[in-house]
């Protein structure tokens, strides 16, 4: 998928976002919502989202808790307050970028 | 769509081959792959367990190789946190409070006479300094770190203790050192700069003891 090449740079963003929606969630709900979210276009790979959770986890951006499910430990992510921060400032960052890639990519540059 | 108990017990035995270590990470997975192979089945596979756990492993997390390197990173931003945590724990005493003490301290060194007593009693100092935060981290830190799927605790032992145990290994150099060769040549104020990096990391383990969560080791 070629869209799946241009996340890598965004992957902590779409991860900090989507746990702002949705409070709490664990490894592949979070998969399966930028799946369903994006109707298959963008699918994450769990071998960028796992180091990706547990990269966010460890800079204290997000914390975790394990649930029994169906006889099974299930691990919960959900922001912390440095991380609630954090989607505000990756948002801003991330909105700035898709701004200046729209002037490139339509090719019209600003006078100012 | 729940699978049987016989098919979670088969996923259970075959995902243990991968040699996933760590509990946590190895329930990850686990929770993972179970819960894309009931979505596969409640679209309508109804394959054998054994072709959609393959298919699951291959697909999602590249095979074998793929979830040996999502262990190996997920070490590694351990370790790293660790680290980072002990850096922080270190700077938290190298502060002007500190400074002072110590400079108070190396003063009056200068005022002791020069004899062997007050030398030994300085390097037992050190020793019992740098001794207690192992015994203190053995306590506190247990089952506040990664365990592997048997229940045991190799990061307490290798990358903890590790840490807290730093100060032991430069000491014993220095013990070995001092006692055998140069004690009656070298002054107190040496003996006291040694006690007082000492007291520093010692203080250092005892935050880093404190300070370290399980799933969070950058807490501060």
């Amino acid at each position: 998928m070629g869209t799946n090449s241009l996340l890598k740079g965004t992957l902590q963003t779409i991860i900090l976002k989507l746990l702002e929606d949705n409070t709490e969630m664990y490894g592949y709900e979070i998969a399966q919502n930028v799946k369903e979210v994006t109707a298959g276009e963008i699918m994450l790979t769990e071998g960028a989202l796992y180091p990706a959770l547990h990269k966010l986890e460890a800079e204290g951006f997000l914390e975790t808790f394990t649930q029994v499910v169906d006889n099974r430990v299930r691990k919960y992510y959900r922001l912390t307050e440095d991380g609630g921060r954090e989607v505000t400032a990756k948002m801003s960052e991330a909105q700035l970028f898709i701004d200046q890639l729209q002037i490139l990519l339509n090719l019209k540059p600003t006078v100012k | 769509m729940k699978l049987s108990p016989e098919e979670l017990r088969w996923i259970d035995e075959r995902l243990k081959t991968y040699k996933i270590i760590y509990s946590e990470i190895y329930h990850e997975i686990l929770d993972h792959i179970i819960s894309a192979i009931e979505q596969k089945r409640a679209a309508g596979d109804n394959s054998d367990i054994e072709i959609l756990f393959r298919q699951v492993v291959e697909g999602h997390f590249g095979g074998y190789q793929g979830i040996e390197n999502l262990v190996d990173k997920r070490r590694a931003i351990y370790i790293k946190s660790i680290k980072k945590l002990w850096r922080q724990s270190l700077q938290r005493y190298l502060n002007w409070p500190m400074l002072g003490f110590a400079i108070v301290a190396l003063l009056l060194s200068l005022e002791v006479p020069d004899v062997k007593s007050i030398k030994l009693s300085l390097v037992v100092g050190c020793i019992l300094l740098a001794f207690s935060p192992i015994v203190y981290a053995s306590f506190s830190l247990q089952g506040r770190v990664l365990k592997t799927i048997k229940g045991t605790q190799p990061f307490l032992r290798r990358h903890l203790i590790g840490v807290a145990s730093a100060p032991a290994s430069f000491l014993s150099l220095l013990v070995l050192y001092v006692l055998w060769n140069v004690m009656d040549y070298l002054p107190p104020i040496i003996f006291m700069t040694v006690t007082i990096w000492f007291l520093l990391l010692n203080l250092a383990a005892i935050h880093f003891c404190r300070q370290f969560t399980t799933l969070n080791p950058t807490a501060e």
